[in-house]
């Protein structure tokens, strides 16, 4: 009891060296709501050394939303060029600008995290099939193209039209092909099935081990075994009038997808393909000549090329007479629709980043054929790889973009894993056709 | 008093029951009373780092390969371990970032622990039972929305207190102190239930104050489990992935821990960087086998036994 | 001494000795330096109170306002007060548990009576500014080189260039025609001024991007808006909301929206995106139990997921207690250079090392079957690949066991075991009959954990072989090795239209409850071993 008083005169006293000394934080709150002068100069001063270094992050203190006048995210393979342009246009137009690295698949979901409590980028980039999801989450923002549409490939264009809407700056096409080991064979197989026989011959003859690296992942690759599927005219989802895709029609139990699934079971039986084909095997076994063919896409050829195989690409073969045709992703600039500087952002996608320089510098940094025509023109004139991917995507479908591409990925993946292990073809792909229904109708 | 701490030794061998053939059948016995314990400590070390060789590998691999890779590659190189420290990543500030939080989380977190389980072991009082199965319960939630609510959260700290809020270290550190309170606790409670009542009563009688009891006669008896929990933690924080994304994933790279900057690393679209990453999981353990190395002494000390003499 | 031996037979229940009375020189030292440290530490915790709750309030941040007032309370509740002496050992664990674990359990709580989904994660307000502000360009309409401009009373007009090269003053009335004597230009034929409107400098333009973004110069039809900061172009609106009714109208062709159940809904059925959160009740709930897809394999998931979880928390528990039982033996040398080789599995990133194991069980190119000379479908055959799972887990979570059981065998008095000998127990008996009950004091709570976490291992099982091999003839995706949390982890988020954070919340807290009755009621077996102590 006595000590009482004592107590609590120490807590005032303590209260008040507490609050004087919390002032400072009270201060940097109402800063931070309202940036003053004094901070937007300090971040000015800061990134004006780092446009002047060279060096990309200087600032010690973290920050969420980047606090600069534009942010952009972007994955690792595009972080380093997209920087140099952002600091041409911030030195440009005195601003500053902050380019954020997330992983590919991360930045989708964080941008639906985090946009609509004002802690998202203004720009993104990312893959056009992401829309359907962006878009009915409300996250991207709508950007008219009308101006440059002409210098891109009308594919590229329609890819980010989403509902009559366009949503993005395409930059790079990318699809699969086929790259050959021209040392183990030296001439181009007229069709699929000269193909497997040079490989299977390859094989028993010893030279290789794997006769075609076709990745499955280890439970079956839906987005690689495509090719096969589009030459006995199966496919996904049907396709509208318009070009657009319908979630009512799946045809991976239509009579060409069926077919496609038998051929693909004798592959598998033959030995041909194996699904044990991770990523890395399909890179390793490529790499050490153990595989004379691989149907991979651009990302893969920094690996080859490190390893210092020789080898081309072209398009896959004929596939019993029918045109093996991948799917087609396109990459590009996104809008977010919280952005916190858009009038900036729509100048720096349109007047910084649709230009043939910036196409090519990009293509340089990821090795993605570009979207504009010029500079597509230009990169493959003195790059085969290019030539022969763009041949391989002339008639690709484009990725679906629409949402119930989401049911579909998991029943496919496990109708290949099924067959595989040898349940009949024709079973396993209607099952997984009827999962997806039942998916879709889930909603 | 019959190991030697400092070396481990024994300064005085302890007898079994068997020990009297010592004389006859020295082999025999060897093999019954120390040699087992070594051959199965050989198989477990076999099982234990059976992977952990191929990891070895894969980080000098030049190669992006994991699953076909021989256990001496054909080349060896030095390159994955260049990018970490070449510049290419803040691979060292994701190190000191992490030793920094998951360090001072732990602390905190073996701190906040141990008040619990002392109030837990030694008092009574309505709704101990309660809040024993609670401290249980909460962390068995499964954890979907983890990184949603977490990064909500973190968004209107910041909002209030920047300094707290997301991005920050802080911030982290009092997201991971959340989960202080929970299964540790039990552990500790546990060990702090072996320790004789009849020690605080005594403290009691000569005066001490139940904080003076828990600071001066508790914890030092206790340094083995603290030791364990607080490895336990520092383990668990280096490891984490979902919180430390959600509250340090979205700034600067120089501010993520080693989980979030390893996994982003990794993670492009379509490469997997194998080398690289092998070479930062590798690297990352170190501090861990360190620690156990340090802490390995307070563990297994003979501490209980002298105070329970005493 | 009568006042001693008065405190001697006192129970911690009762309040403490009063301190400022008799009590000897060294103690009243440390009460002084515990006071300065509780009354500083308290007065930060009011500090933070007085500086925190203006600026919640300020946010509405009704959550943030009821923990910070809490913790507030409780704090000067039990260090204030002389009683409440296990509130000051366990309020400072608890404020933190309450702030990052019961929150976001109450957070997904209340997000699993929501309709909470990709296409309903916006507020509606957020979602209707969404919709009125899509717009699309007119067709056959020219572009326009365009400056910003603005007179000194901040209004704002647009500088127009078109096609043909004429040059207009766009105005919230209009485009008006310029004579080429209105435009001030500089040297290098850039235009400054136009009449009383002087061109924006780019951070005036920063500042007002929402103003000029919103600002429209009206045409025959539609308005000219910016684009970039230097091109515009003519745009017209696709909806057209009404306040009075609430409902919206899609331009082009007059369908009439009406906001049902958190998204525009037309008459024939047809919804825009994106919709809002709204509440739903125990939707998700009912549509977990009488979902046809969940039903499928669910019964088979299930059992599975018991076993994986028991066989879990068994096989590490005997493998970690077996080897720190062996590794504790006085004397035995290189015990320290084994124990560290056994945490190094524990050490490593588990991301990293179920991808390892991944990798060597592959079965055509993996080092297992390659040592072995083997072509075992570890992965494949539904059989082996739990057996994998579980073998993989257990490497993954031995080093645990292992760590809290020697942690764990420290406690138990040498002297116990020594009489046990004397008494002429073997080693084995002397283990069953006293190391092992008073071990299970500390490890059982241990235990169950463990399995409650096991049961929702969602990332070994991902990680090592997403759940596979398929199950065959299955209504939705499922696989062998797939447990609750990673079969409807799928159905949450990979079915119909992406992420359904309503249902996947109302799953997770479907699956608490059946893991919590199980833990709790190996719980209430535990006491019996507690009582032991």
């Amino acid at each position: 009891m006595k000590l009482r008083p004592k107590v609590w005169l120490a807590l005032l006293l303590a209260m008040s060296m507490a609050l004087t000394a919390c002032g400072d934080s009270e201060e940097t709150t109402t800063t931070t709501a309202a940036p003053t002068e004094t901070t937007t100069t300090a971040m000015a001063e800061e990134t004006t050394t780092t446009v002047a270094g060279g060096d990309t992050t200087t600032t010690t203190e973290l920050v969420v939303r980047a606090d600069a006048d534009l942010v952009i995210w972007a994955d690792d393979t595009r972080t380093p060029v997209i920087q140099e342009f952002a600091d041409d246009f911030a030195a440009e137009n005195n601003i500053t600008v902050a380019v954020q690295e997330l992983s590919f698949d991360g930045l989708r979901d964080r941008l639906i995290t985090a946009a609509p409590v004002g802690e998202g980028p203004d720009i993104i980039i990312g893959a056009h099939d992401w829309l359907g999801q962006l878009v009915s989450a409300g996250v991207v923002a709508p950007l008219d193209i009308g101006a440059v549409e002409d210098q891109f490939a009308p594919a590229a264009i329609q890819a980010f039209n989403y509902e009559g809407t366009n949503y993005g700056l395409p930059y790079a096409i990318e699809n699969i092909a086929l790259v050959r080991n021209t040392d183990l064979v030296p001439d181009a197989p007229a069709t699929f099935e000269e193909l497997v026989d040079t490989a299977l011959q390859l094989e028993a003859d010893g030279d290789v081990t794997l006769p075609l690296a076709l990745q499955e992942n280890g439970n079956g690759d839906p987005f690689h075994n495509y090719p096969i599927v589009t030459a006995f005219g199966g496919y996904v989802f049907g396709e509208n009038a318009d070009g657009s895709y319908n979630p009512e029609d799946i045809g991976i139990d239509s009579e060409g997808g069926v077919a496609a699934a038998q051929y693909f079971a004798e592959l598998a039986n033959d030995g041909v393909i194996s699904i044990d084909t991770l990523y890395d095997v399909m890179i390793e076994t490529f790499s050490n000549g153990e595989a004379p063919f691989a149907i991979t896409g651009p990302w893969a050829l920094g690996e080859f090329d490190a390893a210092g195989v020789n080898y081309v690409v072209e398009p896959i073969p004929s596939v019993q007479g029918g045109e093996p045709r991948p799917f087609v992703g396109v990459q590009g600039f996104m809008l977010s629709a919280f952005a916190a500087n858009p009038l900036i952002a729509s100048t720096f996608v349109l007047d910084f980043m649709a230009t043939q320089e910036a196409q090519e510098a990009l293509f340089e940094a990821g090795g993605r054929p570009p979207a504009h025509t010029a500079a597509f023109a230009a990169v493959a004139a003195d790059n085969p790889n290019v030539e022969g991917f763009g041949a391989a995507g002339q008639n690709g479908y484009p990725m679906p973009a629409i949402p119930e591409m989401g049911s579909v990925w998991q029943a496919w993946t496990d109708a290949y894993a099924l067959i595989f292990t040898g349940t009949d073809p024709e079973q396993a792909v209607t099952d997984a056709a009827d999962q997806i229904r039942a998916l879709i109708a889930e909603g | 008093m019959t190991v030697n701490p400092a070396t481990g030794t024994p300064t005085l061998a302890r007898e079994e029951p068997g020990s009297r053939a010592a004389g006859r059948r020295p082999f025999g016995n060897w093999l019954r009373t120390l040699g087992w314990r070594h051959l199965v400590a050989w198989l477990a070390m076999g099982f234990a780092f059976f992977p952990v060789l191929w990891i070895i590998s894969a980080s000098f691999n030049p190669l992006q390969t994991l699953t076909s890779q021989t256990l001496i590659p054909d080349t060896l190189t030095f390159e994955n371990y260049r990018q970490l420290f070449g510049g290419d990543v803040p691979y060292t500030s994701w190190y000191w970032n992490t030793l920094l939080i998951a360090g001072g989380a732990s602390a905190l977190m073996t701190m906040l622990s141990a008040l619990a389980a002392y109030a837990f072991s030694r008092m009574r009082f309505s709704g101990r039972r309660v809040g024993l199965l609670s401290v249980l319960l909460i962390q068995m939630f499964p954890q979907i929305l983890a990184f949603v609510a977490i990064f909500l959260i973190m968004v209107q700290v910041k909002d209030v207190f920047p300094s707290i809020g997301l991005g920050t270290r802080a911030g982290l550190t009092l997201v991971y102190l959340g989960g202080a309170l929970g299964v540790n606790t039990w552990l500790m409670k546990g060990f702090f239930d072996t320790i004789p009542r009849s020690l605080d009563e005594s403290a009691r009688v000569d005066g001490a104050s139940h904080h003076q009891i828990f600071f001066k006669i508790i914890l030092p008896l206790t340094a083995p489990i603290l030791a364990v929990v607080f490895l336990l933690s520092f383990i668990f924080l280096i490891n984490d992935f979902v919180l430390a994304d959600a509250v340090l994933g979205q700034g600067n790279p120089e501010g993520y821990t080693l989980s979030v900057g390893l996994f982003r690393f990794l993670n492009d679209q379509f490469n997997q960087r194998w080398g690289p990453f092998a070479a930062g999981s590798l690297l990352a353990g170190i501090p861990v086998v360190i620690l156990f190395v340090f802490l390995q002494k307070y563990i297994v000390s003979g501490l209980t036994q002298g105070a329970v003499k005493g | 001494m009568t006042e001693r031996e008065a405190r001697q037979v006192q129970d911690w229940d009762a309040p403490p000795p009063e301190n400022g009375r008799g009590a000897d020189a060294p103690r009243r030292f440390s009460l002084t330096w515990a006071l300065v440290a509780k009354v500083l530490f308290l007065g930060a915790v009011n500090a933070l109170f007085f500086v925190g709750l203006p600026a919640m309030l300020a946010l509405e941040w009704w959550a943030g306002i009821a923990v910070l007032t809490l913790s507030t309370v409780l704090f000067n509740w039990a260090y204030l007060t002389k009683r409440n002496l296990p509130g000051k050992y366990l309020i400072p664990g608890t404020i933190f548990a309450l702030a990052f674990q019961i929150v976001p359990v109450i957070y997904s709580g209340y997000i699993s009576l929501t309709n909470s989904s990709i296409s309903h994660r916006l507020s509606e307000e957020q979602a209707l500014d969404n919709l009125t502000s899509r717009t699309s360009n007119v067709p056959g309409t020219t572009r326009f080189d365009m400056s910003i401009l603005s007179d000194p009373e901040g209004t704002l007009a647009f500088f127009l260039v078109d096609a043909g090269g004429i040059e207009t003053l766009g105005t919230a009335e209009g485009q008006a025609a310029l004579s080429p004597e209105e435009v001030t230009r500089d040297e290098d034929g850039d235009v400054v001024a136009v009449g009383d409107y002087a061109v924006l400098g780019i951070a005036s333009i920063s500042e007002r991007q929402d103003e000029i973004l919103n600002f429209e110069v009206p045409v025959e039809r539609g308005a000219i808006m910016a684009v970039t900061i230097t091109t515009a172009a003519v745009y017209e609106a696709l909806f057209v909301y009404d306040e009075a009714t609430g409902q919206l109208t899609e331009v082009a062709t007059g369908v009439v929206f009406e906001p049902i159940d958190g998204v525009f809904t037309a008459a024939d059925g047809q919804t825009l995106d994106p919709g809002w959160q709204v509440f739903v009740g125990f939707e998700n709930y009912t549509r977990a139990f009488t979902n046809e897809s969940i039903r499928g394999p669910f019964l088979r998931v299930l059992v599975w997921n018991y076993v994986f979880a028991i066989l879990s928390v068994v096989l590490t528990f005997a493998v970690g207690l077996g080897l720190a039982v062996t590794l504790n033996r006085p004397g035995m040398r290189g015990q320290k250079i084994y124990r560290a080789f056994l945490v190094i599995p524990y050490a490593l990133p588990s991301f990293m090392t179920a991808l390892i194991w991944a990798g060597m069980l592959n079965q055509q190119f993996g080092v297992i079957n390659e040592l072995l000379g083997a072509d075992i479908p570890w992965l494949r055959d539904p059989n082996l690949a739990k057996v994998s799972v579980l073998l993989v887990n257990l490497w993954l979570g031995f080093p645990y066991m292992f760590l809290v059981s020697t942690g764990a065998l420290q406690s138990i008095p040498s002297e116990l075991k020594e009489a046990s000998f004397v008494d002429g127990a073997t080693p084995r008996q002397a283990f069953n009959a006293i190391t092992f009950p008073l071990l299970m004091v500390s490890l059982a709570p241990l235990l169950i954990a463990s399995f409650a976490f096991n049961f929702n291992n969602f990332n070994v099982i991902y990680l090592l072989n997403q759940g596979g091999p398929p199950i065959e003839g299955a209504t939705t995706p499922a696989g062998h090795t797939d447990i609750l949390i990673s079969y409807t982890y799928r159905l949450a988020f990979e079915s119909g239209s992406g992420a359904q954070w309503g249902f996947a919340s109302a799953i997770a807290v479907l699956i608490f409850m059946m893991v919590a009755a199980v833990s709790a009621l190996s719980f209430r077996r535990t006491k019996a071993l507690e009582d032991l102590a």
